[in-house]
């Protein structure tokens, strides 16, 4: 029974998303501009070496993985939520939720669900009609989908969870606008949006495996791409899960800590 | 002071990036580690500049949208298109930035013994420059669409995608697309032209070609700016805004 | 529906406020030096600032209160104490029977609460929309909601607006849904925070006509929290006036103003004074309030002297411009009580 409310935040949030259709297209025309210059980076590093594989992955696959990890980024990073959680916070917004009996964090996750499933939606036929064409590499087994799909899922919340901790960082540093282009801008390197974590050399590996990280990107794309054992893929949804955990109760304990910072300070 | 940590943390890490990829591979296409660092503190320093002082055209069409902004200028005795552009210009908003820039490039030339002819130096900045003023020229037309158009929010933003683009090398690259990354949104002359020049690997006589190539783009790009400046600005008085 | 599973223990008050204390942190602001500025980044100073101090009331279910105050006298945290918004550093709160900053959800459902300025939950969809994730919100039936919808549409003249999206409604519009959606759940307690801020003279009274209203059909208790003392006046038989986190003043409106009712204060202007010692001998039966250079304000008692008599001698002795005589207005009562209050403490 409570979970309707939740439902019709995101069916609202989904007619919001509507509204702003033309925005909404636009944005599919970042991915040819992001997707032309990984091809063309990846053709002057692979040109060097005439083809032969790099770190684990050829030339098409590492096409294959900067083109669907892109619609994953787009799944994941179209909403904003740390942001909207400082406009909350510091305009005092934050009241309007408290004084209502709805949980914050479960209306944040509710408004961000259709925005995943419409990208996912949009986004993962287009990729399998252009690897196709292009003939890239995709999984063809079923398995594989269901494990990267599962995968996939369960970093969504590792990424909402530390959106939310970045976002309730507001309750201690009022502008969090630094923090922000930090946080996003290191990610990015250690997540495998930029290169695959394989490229790094092994003491970085090493030191990246302990971290929640390489949950985001890395570990789904390398389910996807079939580079793991079965053994090894249980290995690793297993710490995916256990990151889960470890992140929700960090939120858990960072948001009531933060409300009692605002309620010291009077909202 | 926060700004400068971040801005040399982000550097740094860019140049790590870059370490990586050429601990796999000894050379791309024919840019060797130095090159590069020294193309990723052009990037630096030329985003700085347009952070600095070329802000103005990008959100020229807040300005003009929210009309009593604009008839705000249009009743003081200034120049309205200057006031748009330039009015809320803040130097120090990228100093941090153009300061790490103009460093990590002297570091490079000195560790990797890159040989540099004054002229070089001097023609490689003006063709950033002027590549980065027919940029803002490019966004400020844009933006002067929404005289007509309401919101230009949604093309601004596929322009801005290719902001990435500066931080690669693109002079071996298809035909077509350098064609478009030349003449279309010109790209290619924010950091990879002004690096070769620097470093030598174009000679004088195609350095001169390049300056002469930007320059031709900035003043027909100049020529279309002030027309679309002049009709939206007609359309506005006879829509009364 | 509006469910409280907490005992209300026989008796009708609707809000209990016993001792209120809140205290809040504020930062301090470092020096201008680089070390005071470093030093405060990495341990910063707070002070200590009492907003309420022991604050007592109760209301009783049914009763439209006002609750006034100078701007950081403590109202607005108050409300958010009893809203369960902020928890009180120490004292003991209960609306409708529950610890609004204990039981937040319970008392939520007990609740409406309206925020003058903030907006609601909005997206951008029709105004019918909002409401029904306001009827998910709070569990709301199929013919519970329509019946609500109904209500508002007769009162509030809403139905004409459901179907607009909210970006295009005018503000008096907008603050119209707002109500709709703040009172969807028919909570016994309705919270007003500044509700008619910004509003037009027309909007405002037809909001006044509304919480009559609503008060007259639903036995809603209304706390107003307020700086407009017009909504107060029409609206409240009681007040409570607060200032610097204390109550100054609990009792009904017409016990305020009856002491003032006596009093009128006469503005009169000269541009020559003909005779002096007959114009200060007059001056001197009344309170001056205010003496300049060509006019004063004085304050007459009507019990001790007869307001026309003093104009029409006043008019002998000084050529007179102009002579305005009124009596207190609520906010000249309250003002009065300020001054009162600060020369006593």
């Amino acid at each position: 029974m409570q979970v309707r409310k939740y439902l019709m935040v995101a069916k609202l949030k989904l007619a919001d998303i509507k509204a702003f259709t033309l925005d909404f297209y636009m944005r599919l025309a970042y991915y040819p501009v992001e997707i032309i210059i990984i091809y063309i980076f990846w053709r002057l590093v692979y040109s060097s070496v005439g083809d032969t594989i790099i770190a684990g992955f050829s030339y098409p696959q590492i096409i294959s993985y900067f083109m669907i990890q892109r619609i994953c980024q787009h799944m994941f990073s179209e909403y904003g939520i740390s942001l909207a959680i400082q406009e909350d916070i510091s305009s005092g917004n934050l009241h309007v939720y408290l004084s209502r009996p709805i949980s914050y964090v479960k209306y944040l996750f509710a408004s961000i669900v259709p925005s995943i499933i419409i990208s996912g939606g949009f986004g993962i036929p287009v990729f399998i009609l252009l690897a196709y064409i292009l003939n890239l590499p995709f999984p063809t087994g079923l398995y594989n989908w269901i494990f990267f799909i599962l995968s996939l899922g369960m970093s969504s919340i590792i990424v909402f969870s530390l959106n939310l901790l970045i976002g309730f960082s507001t309750f201690w540093f009022r502008d969090i606008t630094y923090i922000r282009w930090l946080y996003f801008s290191v990610v990015d390197f250690i997540s495998g949006a930029v290169i695959p974590l394989s490229f790094y050399p092994q003491w970085v590996q090493l030191i990246l495996e302990y971290l929640p990280f390489q949950y985001i990107y890395y570990v789904p794309l390398l389910v996807f791409f079939d580079m793991a054992t079965i053994t090894e893929m249980l290995k690793l949804f297993i710490i995916q899960f256990l990151w889960i955990c470890i992140l929700l109760f960090f939120v858990k304990v960072t948001w009531n800590k933060g409300l009692k910072i605002f309620d010291a300070q009077g909202g | 002071m926060l700004n400068l940590c971040l801005s040399g943390f982000l550097t740094i890490i860019w140049i790590l990036f870059w370490m990586v990829i050429f601990s796999r591979v000894s050379l791309l296409a024919d840019w060797t580690l130095g090159e590069v660092i020294i193309l990723t503190s052009f990037s630096n320093i030329g985003w700085a500049l347009y952070n600095m002082f070329l802000e103005g055209f990008y959100s020229a069409s807040d300005k003009v949208i929210s009309g009593d902004r604009l008839e705000r200028y249009l009743t003081k005795p200034v120049n309205a298109l200057f006031a748009i552009l330039f009015e809320d210009v803040n130097p120090l908003n990228g100093l941090t930035q153009l300061l790490i820039g103009v460093f990590i490039m002297i570091l490079a030339v000195q560790f990797y013994q890159i040989n540099i002819k004054p002229m070089s130096i001097l023609i490689s900045f003006l063709v950033l420059l002027i590549g980065w003023l027919t940029l803002s020229l490019i966004y400020g037309t844009v933006q002067f669409l929404s005289f007509w158009t309401g919101r230009t929010k949604g093309v601004m933003r596929f322009l801005v995608a290719f902001d990435e683009y500066t931080l690669y090398p693109l002079d071996k690259i298809d035909r077509s697309v350098k064609f478009f990354l030349t003449w279309g949104i010109p790209i290619i002359f924010l950091s990879t032209h002004p690096t070769l020049i620097l470093v030598g690997k174009l000679d004088i006589y195609n350095s001169l070609n390049v300056l002469l190539t930007v320059s031709l783009l900035f003043v027909v790009w100049l020529i279309i700016f002030q027309f679309c400046w002049h009709m939206g600005l007609k359309r506005y008085e006879s829509y009364g805004g | 529906m509006s469910f409280s599973p907490c005992s209300i223990g026989g008796m009708s008050i609707a809000i209990k406020a016993q001792d209120l204390v809140k205290q809040f942190e504020v930062p301090v602001r470092a020096g201008e030096s680089l070390r005071d500025r470093l030093k405060n980044f990495l341990k910063p100073s707070c002070k200590k600032v009492n907003v309420l101090n022991g604050i007592s009331f109760n209301v009783r279910e049914g009763e439209i209160v006002g609750y006034l105050g100078p701007n950081g006298a403590g109202k607005s945290t108050t409300v958010k104490i009893l809203t369960g918004i902020l928890t009180p550093t120490s004292g003991y709160a209960e609306v409708m029977g529950c610890i609004p900053y204990k039981q937040r959800y319970e008392n939520a459902y007990n609740c409406g609460v309206f925020f003058g300025q903030r907006s609601l939950l909005w997206f951008h969809v029709p105004v019918i929309d909002c409401l029904k994730l306001y009827k998910e919100i709070y569990g709301l039936t199929k013919d519970e909601f329509n019946e609500r919808i109904a209500f508002f549409s007769e009162i509030l003249g809403i139905d004409k607006l459901l179907h607009i999206p909210v970006r295009k409604l005018s503000l008096g519009q907008r603050i119209r849904c707002e109500l709709a959606a703040a009172l969807i759940h028919k909570p016994r307690v309705l919270f007003l925070d500044e509700p008619t801020i910004g509003l037009d003279v027309i909007v405002k009274e037809r909001l006044r006509e509304f919480i009559l209203k609503l008060n007259e059909v639903e036995k809603t208790t209304v706390f107003l929290s307020s700086h407009d003392m017009l909504d107060v006046e029409h609206l409240c038989k009681r007040v409570i006036i607060i200032d610097k986190g204390r109550i100054i003043y609990d009792g009904s409106l017409e016990e305020l103003t009856h002491e003032y009712t006596d009093q009128k204060i006469i503005y009169i202007e000269y541009s020559k004074i003909y005779d002096q010692s007959k114009f200060k001998s007059i001056i001197d039966l009344c309170e001056i309030l205010e003496m300049k250079d060509y006019c004063c304000k004085l304050l007459v008692n009507v019990r001790e002297s007869s307001v026309t008599e003093i104009v029409r001698d006043l008019m002998t002795c000084c050529s007179v411009r102009d002579v305005s005589v009124h009596g207190y207005s609520l906010e000249d009562v309250i003002r009065v009580l300020y001054r009162k209050r600060g020369v006593e403490s």
